[in-house]
Order: structure tokens, then C-alpha cells, then sequence
């Protein structure tokens, strides 16, 4: 894969934002340099930092040796997936100690693998959700494919998958294709998950594993055939993440879908009875969100993917208040999750997309309070 | 007598280079505007999608593929080839990108002359011009 420009500047970022009055405390330092917290990492995709400042690590993973047979969704063409239990979920203890604490289903795609996605703490256990799946393929759903997992002393314990229900119910009626990837606990004490396939919001019980679905983001406006749509004009939702507010709002960031203009990502509400409103658009490939210690919106760019493909070095951290988004920082490699520790201390994971261990995750100290 | 036909030939090879520049030209508008460059890789338009097969060589390429004892399609040229891969993109997807974070779209709403003016810069010298 063509990435060689996209490890480009790797680490120069820039601080870009205002400090007022009336806004959350953003640290003044004009250049910030991140610290390094890991790396040679797979695809990291999801970060979480816990009370006992515990660093979590999703890693995607390189695929493996088994293989996978099936056809693709409306062409009926054979297709061969290879896939190996190379995803992982790292710790890495407050004096830097990794340890690998479990291996998950990495599945390989032409622009990368699919493993571990984000994560989500209850009750003192970690929770994760792990790869896809989707019609056609010719086997049943691998074990912890497509699922939400806890990992605990008892090693890990699939409590759902949302392939079950995007096979029998396919809400968006697009191709059954189902990628649970946003994870966050809600004030109900349940797990809330955005399926990025799917295009869906589920609740998920962790005591008994029934899965609700919530809400269904409909396709919008877009600028060449959708293959998945019967050739249509639309692009798909994607959502990546969802993010409760301290009065138990729900939102959930939308991608926006392929080709990804600038723009087109934003960030939506969800009320009670599924309805989905704007809370924040013209956003550009929304790929996290997550409610930081002020009890803002933050979220991360990507990257500003344009009609020559992904721009390098152009992703961002950003908070979304009411009415005004400040990029706090610009210039990051494809950022693909965030979190805060304590202090204010922002984590980012850095995926270069396709390229096996040129991922890592950095800590800006104190960045946001 | 022989250096007048001379002339007017050369002329009228000169008129169809130019012709073949505008074509291409027209070719790398539509390239961008239908932003294939999202998903594929092709120096002469500066582009670097990854989600796709490379455009670079296509020409070499698509003679390749026809030789491919996979090749589900119905092309017999390398045009024909083009052609397909643009308007009936489900005639054929290359292995290893049949799955593609999106699936490439069948082009079925352009015109013929732009579906030609495609055609051309895939598989033409590369006019200038470049991002």
C-alpha cells in the first residue's frame, strides 16, 4: 500500500486553539510535544484510560494463516479472507509494564485488519468489541467475531454479538454487514454500541447479553453511486462513537461515509424513542468521541480525505461545544481514539492505515483540565 | 505533390495529438470530479487512494488481467477492459480488493464521450498537468 507519504511528520503537531474566559482551560504551551506510550502497534483503534490510570490498547492486528472463504455481497465473486487470533488488547501499567492480556480474531482486509475496536469499563472489568462479520461468508460467525467481550481474571467472555440481529433484522437495509466498533457504559449501567456497518446505536445488557437496537442513521446525500445502494446518490452514516453527557444525553459521531468529503461528518443526538437530530455537523471523518473531564465533547479527524485520497498529517483533536468547535490540536497522523487520564493527560492512538507496526499511542500532558 | 500530402498529413497528425491531449484532459476533469483518486493511486493525477487497485501502467495491466484465469468479465481488449472496470464494475473486482472499504460503483450514468475520455487517460500518456 501506497502509505509511505502518510508516515510523513508522524509526530509534528501543532497547538491550535484560543484560550477565553468562558471556555475550558486549554494548556498554553505553544508547541507541545506528546510523549510516546506505546508503539509498534497493529492498527490501534481504541484507547481508555482507568481510575487506577491503567492505559488500555485495541490493536487490530496483522490477520494470520487461516483462511476464510465466501462470496461478496451482490457480485457473488469468491473471495478469500485470511485471519489468525493476532488482535490484541494490551495493558500497560502506570510504570510502563505491557502485558498482551488477550488474543482476539484479527481478520485482514486490502487496507488493513479488523480486530479490537474500543473499549469500555463496568464494574471494575474491561469490555471490548471485536471485529465484524457479514453475509456470504462460508462458515459461521468465528467465536468473539462481530461480539462485545469482557476480560477478566476468567480470560475473555463473549456476552453478545450483533450479528445475530443484523442477519435477521438488517435495520438499515443495506448489505448484512455488521462492524461493532464504538463502546462507552451508559448511566443505565448498560453498554452502548455504535455498529459501523450496520449503521445502527445498540444497547446491550452485560448481564444477560440481549442486544436493543436503539437507533438506525439513514444514508445522506452524496456525490457518486453507492454500490450498496442499488447505485444510488447516498452515502452511508458510519457511526464511530458514542459519548454520553452528564445529563445522559447520548451522541454518536457519524463518519459520514465514503468518499468522506470534508465536512460531512457530525456528531448526532439520540432522544429516548430513536430520533436522531443534529448536535454538530460540518465536521470532517469523525472517527471518536468521548466526553472529557469539563464534561465537553471531544473527538478526533482523521484525516481531510479529498478527491487525491487521504491528505497525511491532517488529522485533529478537537472539542465540540455548543455551537463552536476548537481544534486543539492539528497536523496528527490519522488519529484514531481518545481518552483522558488524570490531571488532563489526552491520549491519542496513531494508526497509520495498512502499515503494521508503525502504530502508537502518545500522552499530551495536562492537555485538557 | 508528395510534399503537400506530406504536409497535410503531418498536419492532421498534429490535429489528432491535440485532439488526444483534450480527450485526456477531459479524462483527468472527470478523474477528479468523480473522485476515483479516493480510492486509487495514479502518479499522473497525483492521487493516492489505497482502497483500490492502482491506475499506474494500466494499459500493461489490464492486458494482464484479461490473461487471468479469473477474470469473470467479457472485455477482449485492454479498452474493453477499462470500459468494464468504470460501467459494470461488478463484472469483475481484482483479488485482493474485492473488499474494499467501499465497493468500487458502476459509473452507469456517464456519457459515452466521457467514459471514452477516461478511457483514454487510463490508458494514454499522462497529460500534464499532474495535482
Amino acid at each position: 500500500m501506497r502509505t509511505s507519504r502518510c508516515n510523513a511528520a508522524l509526530l509534528s503537531v501543532v497547538l491550535i486553539g484560543c484560550v477565553s474566559e468562558d471556555r475550558p482551560r486549554v494548556d498554553e504551551t505553544p508547541a507541545m510535544e506528546p510523549v510516546i506510550v506505546a508503539e509498534g502497534l497493529n492498527g490501534p483503534a481504541g484507547v481508555l484510560v482507568d481510575s487506577e490510570g491503567v492505559l488500555w490498547i485495541a490493536d487490530a492486528g496483522t490477520g494470520g494463516a487461516e483462511q476464510l472463504s465466501g462470496t461478496t455481497p451482490g457480485t457473488n465473486q469468491p473471495i478469500t479472507f485470511t485471519w489468525g487470533e493476532t488482535a490484541r488488547i494490551i495493558r500497560v501499567d502506570p510504570d510502563g509494564t505491557t502485558t498482551d492480556v488477550a488474543m482476539l480474531p484479527s481478520i485482514m482486509i486490502p487496507y488493513g485488519a479488523i480486530g479490537v475496536g474500543r473499549f469500555a469499563m463496568l464494574d471494575g472489568s474491561i469490555y471490548a468489541t471485536v471485529g465484524g462479520w457479514e453475509a456470504g461468508i462460508s462458515v459461521d460467525r468465528l467465536a468473539h467475531a462481530a461480539a462485545v467481550v469482557r476480560v477478566d481474571e476468567d480470560g475473555v467472555t463473549e456476552i453478545a454479538n450483533t450479528w445475530d440481529l443484523e442477519n435477521r433484522e438488517n435495520p438499515d437495509a443495506g448489505p448484512r454487514e455488521t462492524n461493532p466498533w464504538g463502546l462507552t457504559t451508559g448511566p443505565d449501567g448498560a453498554l452502548w454500541v455504535t455498529d459501523a456497518a450496520a449503521n445502527s446505536l445498540l444497547r446491550v445488557d452485560p448481564g444477560t447479553g440481549e442486544v436493543e437496537l436503539k437507533a438506525v442513521f439513514d444514508v445522506a446525500p452524496g456525490v457518486i453511486p453507492n454500490p450498496d445502494r442499488g447505485g444510488a446518490m447516498e452515502r452511508e452514516a458510519v457511526p464511530t462513537a458514542v459519548a454520553f453527557d452528564a445529563a445522559g444525553n447520548v451522541f454518536v459521531a457519524l463518519l459520514g461515509g465514503f468518499p468522506f468529503q470534508p465536512g460531512n461528518s457530525r456528531v448526532v443526538r439520540v432522544a429516548e424513542d430513536g430520533l436522531v437530530t443534529d448536535h454538530a455537523s460540518g465536521l470532517t471523518m469523525l472517527a471518536d468521541l468521548v466526553t472529557g473531564p469539563d464534561g465537553q465533547l471531544y473527538g478526533v479527524s482523521l484525516t481531510e480525505f479529498t478527491q487525491q485520497g487521504p491528505t497525511p498529517a491532517s488529522g485533529a483533536l478537537i472539542r465540540i461545544r455548543p455551537g463552536a468547535v476548537d481544534t486543539l490540536l492539528a497536523g496528527l497522523a490519522f488519529p484514531t481514539a481518545v481518552a483522558f487520564g488524570s490531571d488532563g493527560d489526552t491520549y491519542l492512538a496513531l494508526n497509520p492505515m495498512g502499515q503494521p507496526g508503525a502504530g502508537t499511542v502518545v500522552v499530551y500532558p495536562g492537555l485538557v483540565r | 505533390m508528395v510534399a503537400v500530402v506530406a504536409l497535410l498529413l503531418g498536419c492532421r497528425g498534429e490535429r489528432d495529438s491535440q485532439d488526444e491531449a483534450a480527450l485526456r484532459a477531459e479524462g483527468m476533469r472527470i478523474y477528479r470530479e468523480q473522485f476515483c483518486g479516493a480510492c486509487h493511486a495514479f502518479a499522473a493525477a497525483g492521487t493516492g487512494g489505497t482502497f483500490g487497485p492502482p491506475h499506474d501502467g494500466m494499459r500493461e495491466v489490464a492486458e494482464q488481467r484479461l490473461r487471468d484465469p479469473r477474470y469473470r468479465g467479457s472485455a477482449k481488449s485492454a479498452e474493453d477492459y477499462v470500459r468494464e472496470s468504470i460501467r459494470d464494475a461488478d463484472a469483475w473486482l481484482v483479488p485482493g480488493y474485492e473488499q474494499a472499504l467501499s465497493p468500487m460503483p458502476s459509473y452507469t450514468e456517464l456519457s459515452a464521450f466521457e467514459l471514452n475520455a477516461l478511457v483514454r487517460l487510463l490508458l494514454g500518456d499522462s497529460p500534464a498537468g499532474g495535482r
